[in-house]
């Protein structure tokens, strides 16, 4: 009798112990990071490795047009490759549910589900950024690097420590060009603006005796004959309070076009002169519109809290290579209080977004910079609440077919840059943004660099750092000359 | 001499020599060796791990982080540094053993000495002799091989493997020539981060070599007790360039360092931080847990806790700031309505290191300007323009801070700034100068100069402009 007692209470405790029990409900959605919870992706995006700070192990349920499992033994879930691939071409064009399951200890958590909706808008493939530490107006070591955005791999473009530590910035693709071209300034004593185009590369000296200097901020016209670029002298100072870390300020700036083709520089009497500053120039879609960033010149440091700009348009004929007469305010910033920064045209032609701050021509340290959606044909200004962080966001471009924006955000710590992606629908509305996935997830809080200047493009540079370093020392350069305005 | 009798010197002449070496490590040059803590961060953390593994020489390079940590407390460092010089030794002299030289304990002391010299520059890193020792004894271990064709071969690789280690090893580091007058520097520098004011005073007041940064931690042991202007003139001043340490290219990168604890206890909190992130950029490898955990701390005397927050994370993962980065995060995630943010001054555009605008500011607009007004006034004073003294005097100073008395410093500089067309019992009243001040004065000006060395007109007839 006592052996039959044993048995059952024995057989008890087990069935006490197996199945049946409902694990708690955190009722949030998991602390994960990155934050990849309710947002869009392009069908062709590396793995989006997350980490759950604490948890054991991890079991993810993906369900699609079929349930997809994964799981880790720690915090962090890695995907593998292959299987990620798979999964999101099966399901390219379908919201994803997504259950996560975390074990901390004996216990079992059951996360809120999620959603990724998988956009069968791919993403161009690869992504440029700069790296540099938040220094502000110094650097040490900075590179420029490539990322192949449907894997982890990178590549180095340049690294100033093969430029005799030379200031390289500024690499931008012509955007939905047939034949991919591109451009980065490489600074120094033996610098020179690289100009890339099918392959072959040439060294530029963009500056002339009848110009400010060489060429600064810009962009390639998307058949990648035009260049419209600022002449700027910039200068950077530091401010004495809480609020803001740096100021860069243009004691002067003016407009330049370039003629890669003819290898000329030439400008336009509306866009220079001592009594307005032009900056951030970029070319409409169709390339007969020029929209820069044009204020009041008034003198520096002294007036800077008081610089306004606002966003203008200037005709262009692609034929004639000649800026035209009909300069035009497109948004009156100053008349709000705020000033514009960065325009960038979509590729469709239906939009410019653009950096919107209090003041002045340099946002990226202003913890109110935010990214501002502007329809060309309507007048429509959206504030992209849902995409902007705490801190500033800017440094933004478009994919190649417009349904995708990446720009560097400080929103997680206000110092540090990383790139962020949302999707942007025909009809202009924006998804949740999403950083830039990497290997290990803990990757951002691990590194001391800031990423800047992010650019999308469709293929590969044709060139890498040891060919910037022969570039550098080595490379002719030719020089652009003056043409009048006619 | 008999083998046995060569033996012996060798063993008398290799055991001086690492005695030697540790003594001078130990005693004459530990800052020196302490000092490459500020250039490292080693994180336990895979990630961090990994990011060694994109460079050559990871191995080294993570062994040598990690040591260098601990080399905050100098014996460690004398200690560490002796004992991987000793393997390097033992190293070099079995494979000059191998190639039959003669002596050999006493030829491989020739490399361990250049390689000691060379860990005495402070931005050398430890790296540099673990990866010695590494691959002195890698190479032992391919010389022993007993099949020829293998040795040479692992041998030969070795070397291919040499080459860009050595690279990398040496490429960022800037060597300089080990002194006493920097090591006096290094030391007071780490008195003050330990917190240890009265030895950085006494130091202060000695300043044998009439160092810049000895005075310039002099003042702020003085300022951050409020005695500035009392304390000035008690120890060397490089005119004001003991005041603030500048930040400009080809500044060092200690220097940079340094810079930011003047400012921080201004309450310069932009310029702080600025100079702190510089030190970071400027540091050998980019890196440094100590700029890390000031920035943490400017960043919650500014009220940026997401930032402090990332520096914090940063911490929890070292050796020595863990404890303390573990204390914060839990002060952020519990209370931080209670921490107080301790910026409230205006904001105003200035250029680098324009230290007078940005205290006046600070002064003018702060609630806790007390120590940017007595730094704004001591620069006056020590550029010796009293014009601006006088000026900042009268606009931060009267009637905020001279309630309860004057420094003495101050009296004496207001003197000479008196109208001679008003009443000077007048000015004395209004200025609260004791009349005790009126009489030193009185007397200095009869010829009576050396009876007022620490006097501010003494200062003002005889200093010269730094060296």
């Amino acid at each position: 009798m006592r052996r039959v007692l044993t048995y059952i209470a024995i057989a008890l405790l087990l069935t006490a112990c197996s199945g049946g029990r409902a694990y708690p409900e955190s009722g949030s959605v998991p602390a994960m990071l990155p934050d990849y919870t309710d947002i869009t992706i392009p069908v062709n995006i590396a793995p989006l490795n997350f980490r759950v700070e604490g948890a054991g192990s991890l079991r993810l349920t993906i369900e699609g047009n079929r349930q997809h499992r994964f799981k880790s033994c720690g915090s962090e879930m890695r995907f593998p490759m292959k299987k990620w691939k798979k999964m999101l071409q099966e399901e390219a064009g379908n919201t994803l549910r997504l259950t996560l399951t975390a074990r901390y200890g004996k216990e079992k958590v059951s996360f809120r589900p999620f959603t990724w909706e998988v956009s069968t808008d791919s993403i161009d493939r690869y992504l440029s950024y700069r790296l540099i530490e938040p220094a502000y107006e110094v650097w040490n070591v900075l590179s420029i690097e490539e990322r192949d955005l449907e894997s982890f791999c990178t590549r180095i473009l340049a690294d100033n420590r093969k430029t005799e530590s030379a200031c390289i910035n500024c690499h931008t693709a012509n955007r939905g060009g047939r034949v991919q071209t591109s451009f980065m300034h490489v600074r120094g004593a033996k610098g020179g603006t690289l100009y890339s185009r099918d392959g072959r590369v040439r060294k530029l000296n963009t500056a002339t005796d009848s110009t400010a200097g060489a060429a600064v901020y810009g962009e390639i016209s998307s058949d990648g004959r035009y260049g419209i670029f600022t002449t700027a002298d910039i200068r950077p100072i530091l401010h004495s309070g809480r609020s803001h870390k740096l100021e860069v300020f243009d004691a002067s700036s003016d407009l330049i076009l370039l003629d890669f083709e003819q290898g000329t520089v030439t400008d336009s009497p509306l866009v220079k002169g001592a009594g307005f500053q032009e900056t951030f120039p970029c070319w409409s879609a169709d390339g007969k519109t020029v929209y820069f960033c044009r204020a009041v010149s008034l003198p520096q440091p002294d007036n800077t809290f008081a610089m306004h700009y606002n966003l203008c348009s200037i005709s262009f004929d692609p034929d004639a290579g000649r800026l035209g007469n009909d300069l035009k305010v497109v948004v009156d910033a100053a008349s709000m209080g705020k000033s514009i920064s960065f325009p960038k045209c979509s590729p469709d032609g239906k939009y410019i977004l653009m950096t919107v701050s209090d003041f002045g021509t340099f946002p990226i340290w202003h913890s109110e910079t935010d990214l501002w959606l502007y329809e060309i044909a309507t007048g429509k200004l959206s504030r992209l609440e849902e995409v902007n962080g705490n801190y500033s966001d800017s440094y933004h471009c478009w994919s190649s077919d417009g349904r995708w924006i990446c720009w560097a955000s400080k929103r997680d710590d206000r110092l540090y840059g990383k790139p962020y992606f949302a999707h942007v629908a025909p009809d202009g509305s924006v998804s949740k943004p999403f950083v830039l996935p990497q290997r290990d997830p803990e990757h951002y809080l691990m590194t001391l660099k800031s990423y800047n200047i992010p650019e999308l493009y469709r293929f590969p540079e044709s060139y890498d750092a040891a060919f910037v370093s022969r570039f550098y020392s080595d490379m002719e350069t030719e020089k652009m000359t003056y043409k009048n305005y006619e | 001499m008999s083998v046995r009798a060569g033996r012996n010197s060798s063993i008398i002449a290799v055991t001086l020599f690492f005695v030697t070496m540790w003594a001078v490590f130990q005693f004459v040059f530990p800052y020196h060796l302490v000092l490459k803590e500020r250039y490292v961060l080693f994180m336990s953390d895979p990630s961090w791990l990994a990011s060694y593994f994109r460079h050559p020489a990871p191995i080294s390079f993570i062994a040598g982080d990690w040591l260098t940590q601990f080399f905050l407390i100098p014996w460690v460092a004398a200690l560490v540094t002796t004992v991987f010089l000793i393997l390097f030794w033992a190293g070099c002299g079995i494979l000059t053993a191998l190639c039959r030289l003669r002596y050999p304990a006493l030829w491989a002391l020739l490399p361990t000495a250049i390689l000691a010299a060379f860990m005495l520059s402070p931005e050398v890193p430890l790296a540099i002799l673990v990866g010695a020792c590494l691959f002195a004894w890698l190479f032992v271990a391919a010389f022993m091989i007993r099949n020829k064709v293998v040795r040479y071969i692992a041998a030969a690789l070795l070397a291919v493997l040499l080459v860009p280690s050595l690279r990398s090893l040496t490429s960022e580091a800037r060597v300089e020539r080990p002194g006493r007058e920097s090591e006096y520097d290094y030391r007071i520098h780490f008195k003050a981060s330990a917190g240890k004011w009265d030895t950085v005073e006494r130091m202060g007041r000695r300043n044998p070599f009439q160092s810049l940064v000895t005075s310039y931690y002099y003042n702020i042991s003085q300022a951050r007790n409020g005695q500035l202007p009392d304390g000035l003139l008690k120890a060397y001043q490089p005119t004001y360039h003991g005041l603030f340490i500048p930040v400009k290219p080809g500044v060092p990168c200690f220097k940079l360092m340094a810079s930011t604890d003047a400012l921080y206890l201004a309450g310069d909190y932009a310029q702080a931080q600025h100079s702190a992130m510089l030190g970071m950029t400027f540091s050998p490898r980019q890196r440094s847990a100590a700029m890390i955990k000031l920035m943490a701390d400017i960043a919650f005397a500014n009220g940026d806790y997401d930032t402090a927050r990332r520096y914090l994370t940063m911490l929890s993962k070292t050796a020595l700031y863990r404890k303390w980065a573990r204390e914060g995060l839990h002060l952020l995630d519990t209370d931080t309505a209670s921490l107080a943010v301790k910026n409230d001054c205006r904001d105003i555009l200035i250029q680098h290191n324009d230290y007078c605008t940005a205290l006046a500011n600070l002064a003018a607009t702060s609630s806790d300007g007390k120590t940017a007004t007595d730094y704004l006034l001591c620069l006056d004073l020590l550029d010796k323009n009293l014009g601006n003294f006088r000026r900042d005097y009268d606009e931060y100073y009267k009637g905020k801070y001279d309630v309860v008395s004057v420094p003495l410093l101050y009296q004496e500089a207001l003197l000479m700034t008196f109208d001679e067309n008003t009443s000077p019992a007048e000015q004395l009243s209004e200025y609260r100068i004791a009349r005790s001040t009126l009489d030193n004065c009185t007397t200095f000006l009869k010829g009576n100069e050396s009876m007022f060395r620490s006097s501010y007109w003494f200062y003002h007839k005889y200093a010269q402009p730094a060296r």
